[in-house]
């Protein structure tokens, strides 16, 4: 019945009986179907060398001198290391009252004396099937679970990298933006990563929020796509009608993905997208656009991404325009600091502008 | 330690034994657990019952008239459908022969009568526990492979 051959171990069997004749015995039937036996002749050191060593499986005579073999059931029973170890108990033939206390005190079954030999190896057989299903019940289900993880994995990880396709063919259209938002995304999740230390965002600020800012924050400008080009590749400044039109690019891009929100409510990632997208440009003062909302009433991830957006824009080239230095741009974050900025999302970056400097220096176009 | 889900459903129990009165303490004992009951009292019906539906594990008596225990056990042994049912025998026979014969004929088990109610109880929940963690260990491997597949 067992099939010893395909286990990967010997299953290994510890038998406690005072009698060396009985040990003797048990041993040869054992052995000679391929277990590995260790004979112990009393409950005290039985019970030393199970917790160096577990056994798969226990025999245990239950009239023995000093401790007898309920007691060393109970003391297994009661370890939490050890509790799982099945054990037979080995009785005398047709003690009813034996076999009733073995099976209460959490025997799995027991073997009579004389020992009938085919009992004694279907009883053990049975038991040492079952521990080893369980244990391959449970690599199973583990290496299960850790597929399914992995393909959820790629799964997220190929819609992200989708997404970012799309957002960087939105950006294409504009004048040589080039690596901003990979730039963008390492600045976001950097400094959100700098604003966890603070107490008042350890709990505001996940690891799930910063995950999800680094996937977000290339969706801010999507909304430009709408923008004719007349108006969005446009050398000089705007006229303010022309400016009306292009701070729709908020709005625009936040539309477009409540599109997607109302169909997955629960979505997060779409969510913290949305409020990037929209709020991006509003002020701390606010005196910024689309729904002119101020202080903390603008969503975190939009403050993070106003400073972050403005830093990599400064220090960019642009058709109309000649990039500013590390400490110039710093200096006018620090500036605009309570009126165009959250005060400390500021102070944070410049907290870390070193960092940052060594990241945009590493990313330039 | 065992999975949950191991007796999600109820499990079906035939028991074969030729003597009502036999039959009856077999009924009593299991009355009071989720397990399904079907009785009967030859091995011929027995086969009957069993391919009309599959039970989880047999209790089957090894003295019966017509067919005896060893017969049935090696009718359902010998047949693919058949040889995944658990069968533990019932005997009032103690000899080392007899009990020997038992488990070759493809038995797990062997409860020699008298038996008491534990006893009986826990290798019918044992035996149980073995043949759905085999049903489960069949479902997860193939759930296995498809994903694999997948990938």
């Amino acid at each position: 019945m067992s099939n010893l051959t395909n286990q990967e171990s010997i299953p290994n069997i510890m038998i406690i009986d005072d009698m060396p004749e009985n040990l003797d015995i048990l041993s040869g039937m054992l052995e000679e179907k391929g277990y590995k036996i260790r004979p112990v002749t009393n409950g005290k050191s039985a019970l030393h060398s199970i917790k160096i060593s577990q056994p798969d499986l226990i025999l245990l005579d239950i009239n023995m001198s000093e401790m007898n073999g309920y007691e060393v059931c109970s003391q297994l029973k009661n370890d939490e290391k050890l509790k799982e170890i099945p054990i037979i108990f080995i009785s005398a033939l047709n003690d009813t009252s034996d076999k009733l206390k073995a099976f209460s005190i959490g025997g799995v079954d027991y073997i009579t004396k004389p020992f009938q030999h085919d009992e004694v190896i279907a009883r053990i057989d049975t038991h040492i099937k079952m521990h080893y299903m369980q244990i391959e019940l449970e690599k199973h289900n583990t290496e299960l679970e850790s597929l399914v993880l992995s393909q959820v994995k790629e799964i997220y990880d190929s819609q992200m990298a989708t997404i970012f396709s799309l957002a960087k063919l939105t950006e294409s259209r504009d004048d040589d933006t080039g690596r901003h938002l990979e730039r963008v995304q390492i600045v976001c999740r950097t400094l959100s990563k700098n604003l966890l230390k603070k107490d008042k965002y350890e709990k505001i600020i996940t690891t799930e929020f910063i995950d999800q800012i680094y996937n977000a924050s290339p969706l801010h400008d999507i909304g430009k796509v709408a923008i004719p080009d007349n108006i969005l590749l446009k050398p000089g400044k705007l006229t303010a009608e022309e400016f009306e039109i292009m701070k729709t690019h908020t709005t625009m891009g936040a539309e477009t993905l409540e599109y997607s929100f109302k169909l997955y409510p629960k979505n997060k990632f779409l969510k913290m997208g949305i409020d990037i997208a929209r709020h991006h440009h509003e002020r701390w003062d606010g005196s910024g656009y689309p729904d002119k909302l101020s202080g903390e009433n603008i969503p975190l991830c939009a403050r993070i991404m106003s400073v972050v957006d403005v830093y990599d824009a400064m220090r960019s080239k642009r058709c109309y325009k000649e990039p500013r230095t590390h400490e110039e741009t710093l200096n006018e974050i620090i500036k605009y600091g309570g009126t165009q900025f959250d005060p400390e999302i500021a102070m944070a970056f410049n907290d870390m502008n070193k960092e940052i400097y060594d990241i945009w220096e590493k990313m330039k176009d | 330690m065992y999975n949950k889900s191991i007796f999600k459903e109820q499990a079906d129990i035939l028991i074969v034994d030729d003597t009502p009165e036999n039959l009856d303490i077999l009924i009593q004992l299991l009355k009071n657990t989720r397990y399904n009951i079907r009785p009967v009292t030859s091995g011929k019906t027995a086969l009957q019952s069993v391919l009309y539906k599959l039970p989880d594990l047999m209790l089957i008596d090894i003295y019966m008239p017509e067919m005896d225990g060893y017969t049935l056990c090696g009718i359902i042994k010998n047949d693919d459908k058949l040889k995944n049912i658990p069968v533990i025998f019932i005997s009032a026979h103690t000899d080392p022969d007899e009990i020997s014969k038992a488990y070759s004929a493809g038995g797990v088990d062997y409860i020699i009568k008298p038996f008491n109610h534990e006893e009986v109880l826990k290798r019918i929940e044992t035996h149980l526990k073995i043949h759905f963690l085999e049903i489960e260990l069949d479902e997860c491997k193939t759930k296995l492979s498809k994903y694999e597949k997948n990938l």
